[in-house]
């Protein structure tokens, strides 16, 4: 039997709810990313200038210039500097704010989580 | 219940837990995600025997296929469990109103499969409204993708079941 | 029905759907935050806004401005117009901008107001410290300059906003002031860029309009001096106001237990001894950043005076670790 006698075979509410279905699909694959505020991207900037926009879900480690930038299970940290702060390893995992390295102007923000409305805005 | 009518419920069961074991062999990207295989049994079931025999091939295949793979009681076995008995329920009631045909049921039972699930994954284990619409676009897609297959698979097998009585008939 | 008609009908739902769904999502205010490195600092700009394409835009014209406003002032750019007064100290004025202009002149007022404890023309006293290589001056370098630390002598025109330096080797040092300031202006474009709500932080110069999304106040901490970099000892509720902390752990070096740091007493060109970190919150972002400082630099008992005379909100942690809260800051500080 060939695809098209089987094709033969479907009605029209078959093929109305098919076609429907595919529609409905499609506007998701589109439209949900959409209209997620940002989905989940670690930005990497060095010297304010974009160097990478990755998805928090991937697990990734990328050297930058002295600095191990590690991406694991939804969350990014500063794995090595060779910088003698060492305050961006210390900062350790986040998944949501920034992690900055002064000395190495670098700059490493997870975009997409939305702001925990109980955390602190900012510092002085 | 007559015998001939349980002998026939336990072919069938035994069809749908063999396509359920039959899938679990094909290595899907995404744990969680099949393709459904057996709703081409519980369909066909339908179609034929009508609702109590769907649901009744649909409970055992989830019972004894979470047992043949230790899932029974644990977090897949409640979104099958939710997930069979919702795609049956809509299946059954696309059925009574008689303007589809077994592809337009196939995508139903996908539909509500996946919904199903989805509801059970929100009640019972994460209230994280958001990672299931980041799901959504996936499981719609592969509900789709996998609702035409089983579909076409149910009109295929339903000729042949025709041809073979047909023949049965006229050799009689 | 017809089936075309229930295909139309169908797209038409879905359609409908799809914009409600999406203007749900849009109606609500956002936060969007945006962090670069600037005058040598991490400076952080969030804003409130239903429309990301609105923040984006808002934001990236603040940094814009804050690009320009960072080349203007640089103490250490040497195409900066702060240079350029710096380089003809002592031989002619300099016409500058009117950032620039404003900047210097709210620099020498908070230095009257404070009696020079704030200082612009700290400049000769600070390059003699060295706090990345932990130099640090000897003392008769240090005299040496003192007198070059007078800002009675740095003279505006009004006319063509020129300034001068009167005196060879006087170095004008904008330091102190010039991050509050642009945590003011910042603010002001975001707000004309319809930004309903913000923060703009240029480290520890925040100021901060509007409230969160949920209605409440924003939350900001006040870092510990001693403790690791995210220890806080408090936080503040900010609503419409600015606030910044001068404190002792933000450039220093210790030498034999001695700890040298980047703010100094004008008179003595030497780190001032009193507290650890000074806060201070006001409706102007200028006035916070010249008086934390200002007031670092103050011994104790003065630095209160001063605090109560002009009815100041602040929170200081004195040298020996107690602290002092003025009653006015009390309902927005949540101790730690």
């Amino acid at each position: 039997m060939r695809i098209a006698e089987l094709i033969n075979r479907t009605t029209l509410f078959d093929r109305i709810l098919l076609v429907f279905m595919v529609f409905v699909t499609g506007a998701a694959i589109v439209l949900v990313p959409l209209c997620l505020p940002r989905g989940g991207q670690v930005r990497i900037e060095v010297d304010n200038k974009l160097l990478y926009k990755l998805p928090i879900n991937e697990d990734k480690t990328i050297p930058i210039g002295g600095l191990v930038v590690e991406i694991r299970a939804g969350k990014v940290r500063v794995a090595d500097s060779d910088c003698p702060g060492q305050i961006c390893v210390k900062q350790g995992w986040i998944d949501s704010g920034a992690i900055i390295c002064l000395p190495k102007r670098v700059v490493i923000t997870v975009e997409g989580t939305a702001a925990v409305p109980k955390g602190i805005d900012a510092t002085t | 219940m007559q015998q001939r009518e349980k002998y026939r419920l336990a072919l069938l069961a035994a069809c749908a837990i063999a396509m359920y074991g039959f899938e679990r062999l094909i290595p899907t990207p995404i744990p969680w995600l099949r393709f459904g295989f057996a709703n081409i049994i519980t369909l066909i079931t339908l179609t034929l025997y009508g609702f109590n025999a769907a649901l009744t091939i649909t409970l055992i295949r989830i019972l004894i296929g979470s047992m043949l793979t230790g899932t029974f009681l644990g977090p897949p076995f409640v979104m099958s469990l939710v997930g069979g008995v919702f795609s049956v329920a809509a299946m059954w009631a696309a059925f009574r109103i008689r303007v589809f045909g077994p592809l337009g049921l196939s995508l139903i039972g996908a539909f509500f499969h996946n919904l199903g699930q989805l509801l059970a994954v929100y009640a019972v284990f994460i209230q994280n409204l958001r990672s299931i619409l980041i799901l959504a676009p996936v499981i719609l897609f592969i509900g789709t993708l996998t609702g035409v297959l089983n579909g076409l698979a149910v009109i295929f097998t339903m000729e042949h079941l025709k041809k073979m009585s047909d023949n049965v008939q006229n050799t009689q | 029905m017809k089936p075309k008609l229930l295909t139309a009908a169908a797209i038409v739902f879905v359609l409908a759907l799809i914009f409600i769904l999406k203007n749900q999502l849009n109606s609500t205010p956002h936060v969007y935050k945006k962090s670069e490195i600037l005058m040598d600092t991490v400076i952080t700009l969030t804003v409130v806004t239903n429309s990301e394409k609105n923040a984006d835009e808002a934001i990236e014209a603040a940094f814009n401005y804050l690009r320009g406003f960072e080349r203007m002032l640089s103490f250490f750019n040497a195409g900066s117009e702060v240079s350029a007064i710096n380089k003809n100290a002592g031989v002619g004025p300099v016409k500058v901008s009117s950032d620039t202009y404003e900047l210097t002149k709210k620099a020498v007022e908070n230095a009257k107001w404070t009696s020079g404890s704030f200082n612009p023309a700290i400049g000769p006293a600070m390059v003699l410290w060295d706090f990345k290589n932990k130099k640090r001056p000897t003392d008769s370098e240090i005299k040496k300059v003192l007198p070059l630390l007078d800002y009675t002598h740095i003279v505006f025109n009004d006319n063509d906003s020129s300034i001068m330096l009167k005196d060879k080797g006087m170095l004008l040092d904008l330091g102190g002031i010039a991050k509050g300031y642009a945590a003011d202006k910042t603010a002001e474009i975001l707000k004309r860029a319809g930004m309903q709500a913000g923060i703009a932080s240029m480290a520890g110069d925040i100021s901060a309009w509007g409230t969160r999304p949920d209605g409440s106040p924003w939350r900001v901490g006040i870092r510990a001096p001693r403790g690791a970099p995210d220890d806080l000892v408090g936080v503040l509720s900010l609503k419409d106001l600015a606030v910044s902390t001068a404190g002792d752990y933000e450039r220093f070096f210790i030498e034999d237990g001695v700890r040298y740091h980047h703010i100094l007493v004008p008179a003595t060109g030497y780190p001032a001894r009193d507290f650890q970190s000074v806060t201070i919150v006001n409706p102007k972002g200028v006035v916070t950043d010249a008086l934390d400082t200002g007031l670092f630099a103050m011994d104790r008992e003065k630095a209160l005076m001063f605090v109560e005379k002009n009815n100041l909100m602040v929170h200081f942690i004195f040298a020996d670790g107690s602290t002092f809260t003025s009653p006015n800051l009390k309902g927005l500080l949540e101790n730690r």
